[in-house]
């Protein structure tokens, strides 16, 4: 059954080199998030060799991508070499020496402490960048807010989209659940101390089939107002009915998030222990993700490359 | 021919496939085609695939199911230990051929999956590394729909290693330290051909199904908040999280067949979503995927001559039940907590979204607190002179009250139970509405003309209180039926059968509440105008 269902893939990877010789007449390299074929990836490293990893769930293809490049090996066979146990528990698997390098969001008072807790410094490197970004419906007039407009939406000071220019409809500004990272992201970089209001709420099913108040998801409309990272809305499915927001007149895409002209940035990481040796593996690694085959890589495998953030 | 006019032939094949495969990827508009006039789709032929010159059109009603007469019998081969491993067969159709078809290919998934090495998920290879023990494994194979000329089957199967070093099958174990991994194999078959279907024959040949449900998923996974690493309250399918953002359902996507919806099966195959080492498999109810079905079409005519299968008895049919109990379904309701007298009250209610405002303040009128009981509760405890203080709560009356679909009817339910000391009070409730005139029915609505359904009911009264034989009230068998028949209080329409709330009178105070259940086929399914 696997087999036959890896024929059939098979058989769509030919079936889709020849429809784009149709449409295109041209083939591209290179297979899914890795290097191009034929390409000299300048760091070779065997599974043994590859230093332990770990990471939160949003760069989990970002460091099978690198892991496929370095081992030589194809992204479905690298893939089972890698595993992200998600954001604190990586942070705590490096700490105690149990990871030699994590992919992850930037780390937490918490987590920090813990290091200091355990006398490890942690070496905090940017290795993608990545733009915090605002949706809501396709149709809806309003293609830009400023910051100041967003704030004074979340806050609860602008209830309607006519007042910034849209139709007259009452905004539904949706969040995301107390200590998400999507809420985490919104507090730090948005709101820069403003106090939110309090968020749509709808009823769930929650443990015993007991009903329980949540915290509304992003559900689409030209009412709707929601945040997320720009990694998870890149080419997502219905990206015809939802719109981006332009911030302070800039629109989100990968030029204007990795050159720092769109105001709401941050980025993902590799961290390393401060005392991991200069010519450790996990070095070795953290140098070649920075160079440029290293960031190229990033950025087939759909992340944004580094810029001047 | 050459073998350059093979080469040519094959190069056609393969063009003409990958333009197929390029239309069906791009799909055509969701929803319903301008000229689709049909009440329930257009004439087809059983067996008719997807794409062939007899069209199936959207709206299709999908109020019932016929299911499949077939046997499904069971084939395990276990250690008595921690291995354990099951297929089935299944008999009963009329062409041999086709069912030994059908048995040689579950039997051919079944073998895969006992030889078959690790699945590839990600990290297996740290969390499994080469020399780990295989501590446990195990495979099931169940049926998970067998209605309508189709056959779906569900494997799961189960192992658990520990890495070397670590002890093992002869030794004592951590169970802590043992990696569990999951995968499911699914096979979708037409009874009429014996052959495997697709996931796009399920639907009308007016809608795209691609789309449709990669709509769906999506509308799940932000449910889930599938984009966070945490667990929130609702997020029931908590193991499914996104590695990348969600680029719809693939065209090989695994699938099996419930009576009440599609599940899909993401696991190693479909590493966009991170379900761990674990294969999930969300079922998209038919209720969400609203009148786009060709379950009631594409594989069976009702009332067609053909006649697959071996039995002769009559046709036994089920009501595709719109909101079922799973844990990720939306719901609404409400709830109230407050104290009269020495009597604590706790009442809530629940219905789906789709209840029309009617019925919702209906349900909430039935949640009302009893006085009757009320009063009742507090008079027992009165009289039991009890010392405490009467500010204190000595007394508890818990009343819920659920809506759900099956078919064309809306159920409203109401379970209440109160209890003090020694005392229990229970009461059921039960009312059934059309759902286009939201009228109530009563039973004799449900049946044929001059259908005389209460032996039916009596018999599986005295079924239920056989126990009842030594009746201290002197009644007889056939008196305890009859009181306990008239204490019936309305019915709800459940997936296979009637349920109805009643009480035996003769147990006075005493008296606990009892859930009738009957199989429709008991009162013989072309007897009950549901299935018209």
């Amino acid at each position: 059954m696997v087999w036959e269902r890896r024929m059939k893939r098979c058989v769509f990877a030919v079936t889709a080199l020849l429809l784009a010789g149709v449409f295109s007449g041209c083939v591209q390299g290179g297979g899914e998030g890795g290097a191009k074929q034929n390409e000299k990836i300048s760091l070779h490293l065997d599974a043994a060799d590859y230093p332990r990893v770990d990471g939160s769930t949003v760069t989990i293809p970002l460091s099978e991508a690198f892991a496929a490049a370095v081992m030589g090996k194809d992204i479905e066979e690298a893939r089972q070499h890698i595993i992200h146990n998600k954001t604190h528990e990586a942070y705590i698997n490096l700490i105690d020496g149990k990871a030699d390098i994590i992919f992850v969001t930037s780390p937490s008072e918490e987590e920090f402490a813990y290091a200091e807790q355990k006398g490890v410094t942690l070496v905090v490197t940017p290795i993608v960048s990545e733009g915090f970004v605002f949706l809501t419906g396709a149709e809806n007039p309003v293609k830009g807010l400023s910051l100041e407009q967003i704030r004074k939406i979340y806050t609860g000071e602008i209830t309607d989209w006519s007042e910034v220019g849209g139709r007259h409809k009452g905004i539904t500004a949706y969040q995301r659940p107390e200590n998400s990272g999507s809420q985490t992201g919104m507090l730090d970089l948005v709101m820069d101390g403003y106090n939110l209001m309090p968020a749509p709420t709808e009823k769930v099913v929650a443990e015993m089939g007991m009903l329980v108040d949540a915290v509304a998801a992003y559900a689409n409309g030209e009412e709707a107002i929601g945040y997320s990272y720009y990694y998870y809305v890149t080419d997502m499915w219905q990206n015809e009915k939802v719109g981006l927001l332009a911030v302070d007149g800039v629109y989100p895409d990968k030029k204007t998030i990795s050159d720092g002209s769109y105001p709401i940035r941050t980025a993902y990481y590799a961290v390393i222990r401060g005392d991991e040796p200069d010519d450790s593996n996990a070095r070795r690694l953290l140098d070649w993700i920075l160079s440029e085959q290293g960031q190229r890589i990033a950025e087939e495998a759909g992340y944004v490359r580094l810029g001047k953030n | 021919m050459s073998d350059w006019g093979r080469i040519k032939v094959a190069l056609l094949i393969l063009l003409l496939f990958s333009q197929a495969a390029f239309l069906w990827g791009c799909g055509i508009k969701s929803g319903l085609a301008p000229d689709s006039e049909s009440e329930n789709g257009i004439e087809s032929e059983p067996g008719t695939k997807a794409g062939s010159e007899t069209k199936i059109l959207a709206p299709v009603k999908l109020n019932y199911t016929v299911t499949n007469p077939l046997s499904v019998e069971e084939h395990r081969e276990e250690d008595g230990n921690n291995f354990d491993y099951g297929y089935v067969t299944v008999s009963g159709l009329r062409d041999e051929a086709v069912q030994q078809k059908i048995n040689d290919r579950i039997k051919e998934v079944y073998d895969g999956l006992r030889v078959q090495d690790l699945p590839p998920y990600r990290g297996i290879r740290v969390l499994v590394p080469e020399g780990s023990h295989m501590e446990s494994e195990r495979i099931n194979a169940n049926v998970t729909g067998n209605f309508n000329h189709i056959l779906s089957i569900m494997f799961y199967k189960e192992a658990s290693y520990l890495p070397s070093g670590l002890g093992g099958l002869s030794g004592s174990i951590d169970y802590g330290l043992l990696q569990y991994v999951s995968e499911m194999e699914t096979l979708n078959f037409d009874l009429n051909t014996g052959e495997e279907f697709e996931l796009a024959e399920l639907f009308c040949d007016n809608v795209a199904p691609a789309e449709l449900l990669s709509d769906w998923m999506s509308a799940f996974l932000a449910r889930q908040q599938a984009d966070e690493e945490q667990y929130y309250p609702g997020s029931y399918w908590g193991d499914i999280k996104l590695a990348e953002s969600f680029k719809g359902v693939g065209e090989n996507q695994k699938f099996c067949v419930y009576p009440y919806g599609i599940a899909l099966v993401f696991d190693y195959l479909t590493p966009q979503l991170d379900t761990g080492r674990r294969a999930a498999a969300p079922v998209a109810s038919f209720g969400d995927l609203g009148e786009t079905l060709a379950v009631s079409e594409r594989f069976f005519r009702e009332n067609g001559a053909e006649r697959i299968f071996t039995s002769d008895k009559p046709p036994v049919k089920a009501l595709v039940v719109r909101n079922f109990r799973m844990g990720e379904q939306k719901s609404q309701g409400g709830e109230e907590h407050y104290q009269e007298g020495s009597v604590s009250i706790d009442r809530s209610w629940q219905y789906p979204p789709s209840l029309p405002e009617k019925l919702r303040l209906e349900l909430e009128r039935m949640t009302a607190a009893d006085q009757k009981t009320v009063r009742e509760l507090r008079r027992i405890w009165d009289n039991a002179e009890m010392t405490e203080s009467a500010e204190d709560v000595r007394g508890f009356y818990e009343i819920r009250g659920e809506s759900d679909e099956a078919g064309n009817y809306i159920n409203l339910s109401r379970n209440s139970q109160g209890y003090t000391l020694d005392r229990f009070l229970y009461d059921t409730e039960c009312r059934c509405y059309d759902k286009d005139t939201l009228a109530e029915l009563g039973l004799a609505d449900i049946f044929a003309e001059g259908y005389d359904y209460k032996p039916v009911i009596l018999k599986a009264i005295q079924e239920q209180v056989s126990w009842k034989e030594n009746d201290t009230s002197g009644r007889s068998k056939e008196q305890i039926a009859e009181d306990i028949f008239r204490s019936i209080r309305g019915f709800n329409l459940e997936e296979n059968g009637l349920r109805l709330p009643a009480v035996d009178p003769g147990d006075g105070i005493e008296q606990h509440g009892m859930s009738l259940s009957i199989p429709y086929d008991d009162f013989g399914c072309e007897n009950l105008k549901i299935f018209h």
